[in-house]
């Protein structure tokens, strides 16, 4: 009997991300190793190393960002612990050093909403999109069972039950499907270089509109070539040069 | 010789009829333009309004005239109002354009309207100066003029603008209140400001500015007037000695009453407020004049604060106990009268305790009677560098009390603070180096890394997973299963025929597997098992009792429901074979009847297929 081609390539695929799984936890155990000892820039190469196996733990994330941070790199550094953050939004060591990190860059964020405004929109943020996504299906789940109950012992009234669980489900549904399209279309990124000069235009003979600084997020817009349109949380909007930005 | 005299006659009179010519031509050249000033009236009151008019006379249409130079020192200017207007006279069409300005006299006495020099086209061209006498109370002259002066004591009798000050002599940085009120008997229209004071050498706060009139009823004298308040300032002198309030003026018109000259007038319309002529008048306050005296020196606290009225101050610092490097919280109140503004955040400083900037706020408050006073809040972050007990000494400020006449000062208790931690070590931290409002979220450095971990995460995305939407789509169809299950068992349970039909196979399977395990039996009892099988899977079929299914009427049913002619006979045939086996027993071999097992099970299957 001839073993399938798929179970040998499924087998094949199982195997060499077992492989990299355990390098990934080799490199970052090493990193540690390192970090500890005070080579930060071996403990980066480390962390970077573990990363490009395809590795994607908020814990690696962050420990990278501390070592990047420790070589000077404060730019690079926010962009990892964002990159964490947006995998472990609640972990307050990411939370920590991240404010710490704002506090160090030279633009000034602007502060956070305050009132109903900034609860509702730290309500909204809350959660991470898999667990609006489990939610969301826990919810469809106990709407289906209870339905499939209720109909089962023959009732086919609309029972309050029934429309608590849907509206419930809906909410979730619709709640998870906002995030997810608030997410998915805005690209965020930090200013990675120590100066970039925003432009009117895409090009580099453009007016010149601001100049920001290491460290400052930003939404990108839109980009043409080597450009991207970016806007500032205070609504200041220009083109900067690819090499001066880091996406998240 | 005489006709040479003619000759030279007519000679000269030619050359004066050309020089006549000439000079009438170059005269009605220079009669183009014409500019002149007038005014309504020579003689005016100093509230009274003077108009003035410069009028520009051309024979054609000019394009452009320049804004005319003229010296109106003496007068509070309004205008030019500019309008245009042609005239034929004679056959001569001129155009004339007039300039007219509305002038107010700043004080009384004999002054000039200057002389006004305006260009057009490339020429200068003036007019005359025009004197100009006003009197501040009565003018003696002329029963014209007598009537004029009336109308004008009257007007003074019965509106002035009153300006009051709440005392004259003051400390530097007391507080003195000026008032300016509207006092009048008429009913006022386009009241307007002309002047507002400066208040120069005064720190001021406005109290009240009016954005309409709203007057009250008052007795000035003998008579009533209507008192409409238009400014309140709380002024605080910056410098000893004199000052002066600056006067404020005010324009509005007043409606003029016509003398009726005939029994229509009392029809007119132009009798009516609202359509009748109304007089434009300026009304000034009077110049007020306020001492300042300087603070007394003797006794005057070194850390004088510079605030003249009163205070109160106290403070409250929480936590009390911390540990070392942890920050406490003071907050200082004060609460005063007089020029708040004045005070700033005083000092504090412990050594072993870090102060950081305090934050302040500061809320004006007014009293009843315009008094100026206010909160200051103070909040100041502590932190101690070391560990050991504290103590906050009185915070202290001094104040000039004017109603008593001498220096007070306002403090604090002494605060106590415990901090826990090595007496001796001062904590040396960039974090010093930061502002107050990073002090609350920032720790001397970044957050150590994480542990090390037996497995590293990737955290894939729900949504770009296939089972995740796989279970979206499964959960409604498995109701829908659902729902055909529960129909189905309900159909089982009320429709007998249903409920057979649907367990005919399951009955003929149990029956053939009866029939198999007598092959090795009777040979009656192979054959009556088979049979029951055959007939009760079509009883099952067509729901009618087993016993009353024979041959022929098998044969009918099956063939009602379609079932192939072959089929059938084939049918028909096994139960022949096991009629004969059951009542004529032939010692069928085994394999015979392992055969016919065969073939029944074969024409149960057609059958199934064909009902």
């Amino acid at each position: 009997m001839r073993t399938p081609a798929w179970l040998i390539c499924a087998f094949c695929l199982l195997g060499s991300s077992l492989l990299a799984q355990s390098a990934a936890v080799g490199l970052y155990a090493e990193g540690n190793g390192l970090y500890r000892a005070g080579d930060y820039d071996g403990a980066r190469q480390r962390y970077e190393a573990a990363v490009a196996t395809g590795a994607q733990d908020p814990r690696l994330l962050y420990n990278l960002g501390n070592a990047t941070y420790k070589t000077g790199d404060l730019g690079r550094a926010i962009v990892w612990y964002e990159r964490a953050l947006r995998l472990a939004p609640r972990d307050e060591d990411i939370q920590a050093n991240l404010r710490f990190l704002r506090r160090l860059k030279k633009d000034r964020d602007p502060d956070p909403t305050s009132g109903i405004g900034g609860v509702l929109e730290r309500a909204f943020m809350w959660p991470t999109l898999n667990e609006l996504a489990l939610g969301w299906m826990v919810g469809l789940l106990v709407f289906f069972a209870t339905v499939s109950w209720r109909r089962w012992q023959g009732q086919t009234s609309l029972h309050s039950s029934v429309l608590g669980v849907a509206a419930v489900a809906l909410l979730m549904a619709l709640f998870a499907f906002t995030r997810f399209e608030v997410d998915a279309g805005r690209i965020e990124a930090v200013v990675t270089e120590v100066e970039g000069i925003a432009r009117s235009g895409p090009d580099g003979q453009e007016t010149e509109v601001f100049v920001i600084h290491e460290g400052t997020k930003l939404v990108v817009e839109r980009s043409e070539g080597d450009w991207h349109l970016v806007r500032l949380d205070s609504g200041l909007g220009g083109w900067l040069p690819s090499p001066v930005i880091t996406k998240i | 010789m005489k006709g040479a005299c003619n000759h030279e006659r007519l000679g000269g009179r030619f050359m004066l009829v050309i020089v006549g010519l000439l000079s009438l031509s170059a005269t009605l050249q220079a009669a183009e333009v014409e500019v002149s000033a007038e005014v309504d009236r020579r003689r005016v009151a100093a509230n009274e309004a003077l108009n003035l008019t410069l009028a520009i006379t051309s024979a054609r249409q000019l394009v452009h005239v320049s804004a005319p130079q003229i010296n109106l020192a003496a007068f509070d200017v309004y205008g030019p109002a500019i309008s245009t207007r042609m005239e034929i006279v004679n056959r001569r069409t001129s155009f004339i354009r007039d300039l007219v300005y509305t002038l107010y006299a700043k004080r009384p006495g004999r002054h000039k309207i200057g002389v006004a020099t305006l260009t057009i086209e490339g020429k200068a061209y003036q007019t005359k100066s025009i004197d100009i006498e006003v009197s501040a109370q009565k003018r003696p002259g002329s029963k014209q003029r007598q009537n004029s002066t009336a109308a004008n004591d009257e007007l003074t009798d019965n509106l002035f603008l009153r300006s009051q000050v709440d005392r004259d002599t003051v400390y530097v940085n007391e507080q003195v209140t000026a008032s300016f009120d509207l006092c009048y008997r008429y009913n006022l229209r386009d009241v307007g400001f002309t002047q507002i004071p400066t208040f120069s050498g005064f720190w001021s706060h406005e109290l009240f500015d009016a954005q309409r009139l709203d007057p009250k009823v008052e007795t000035i004298g003998d008579r009533q007037f209507h008192v409409a308040p238009l400014r309140r300032m709380a002024l605080f002198a910056t410098r000893d000695g004199a000052h002066e309030i600056d006067v404020m003026a005010v324009t509005c018109a007043i409606p003029q009453r016509r003398q009726r000259r005939s029994a229509f007038d009392a029809l007119s319309l132009l009798d009516d407020p609202l359509f009748g002529r109304t007089q434009s008048v300026m009304v000034r306050s009077q110049l007020a004049l306020i001492f300042a005296r300087p603070l007394p020196l003797s006794g005057q606290p070194d850390n004088f604060s510079g605030l003249v009225g009163s205070l109160r101050i106290n403070a409250n610092a929480e936590p009390r106990q911390v540990a070392m490097g942890d920050p406490v919280t003071l907050r200082l109140k004060i609460v005063g009268t007089g020029n708040m503004q004045s005070l700033s955040a005083p000092v504090i400083d412990v050594a072993g305790l870090k102060v950081y900037d305090p934050k302040g706020a500061m809320q004006q408050t007014t009293s009843a009677n315009g008094r100026l006073g206010g909160e200051a809040t103070y909040e100041y972050i502590i932190i101690p560098e070391r560990g050991g007990v504290f103590e906050i000494p009185p915070i202290e400020i001094s104040y000039f009390d004017p109603e008593r006449h001498q220096y007070g000062v306002a403090a604090t208790r002494p605060i106590r603070l415990v901090s826990e931690g090595r007496v001796e070590a001062a904590r040396s931290a960039p974090v010093h180096d930061m502002t107050r409002s990073e002090i609350e979220e920032l720790g001397d450095d970044i957050r150590h890394i994480k542990p090390d971990v037996a497995e590293l995460h990737s955290p894939r995305s729900l949504y770009h997973q296939t089972w995740f939407w796989g279970l979206q789509l499964a959960l409604p169809i498995g109701y829908v299963a659902l729902l055909f299950a529960r129909r189905h068992q309900e159909r089982l349970r009320s429709d007998v025929a249903y409920a057979r039909r649907r367990g005919a196979n399951g009955a003929a399977q149990r029956r053939l597997q009866e029939a198999t395990a007598a092959i090795g039996e009777g040979e009656a009892l192979f054959f009556a098992t088979l049979q029951t099988a055959l007939v009760g899977f079509v009883a099952d079929q067509v729901n009618e009792p087993a016993p009353g299914l024979d041959r022929a009427r098998c044969q009918l049913v099956l063939a009602e429901r379609g079932v192939p002619e072959m089929t059938i006979r084939q049918f028909d045939g096994l139960l022949k074979i096991c009629h004969e086996g059951r009542f004529a027993p032939s010692e069928v071999s085994a394999a015979r009847r392992q055969q016919v097992l065969a073939d029944s099970e074969t024409v149960l299957d057609e059958l199934r297929d064909a009902t």
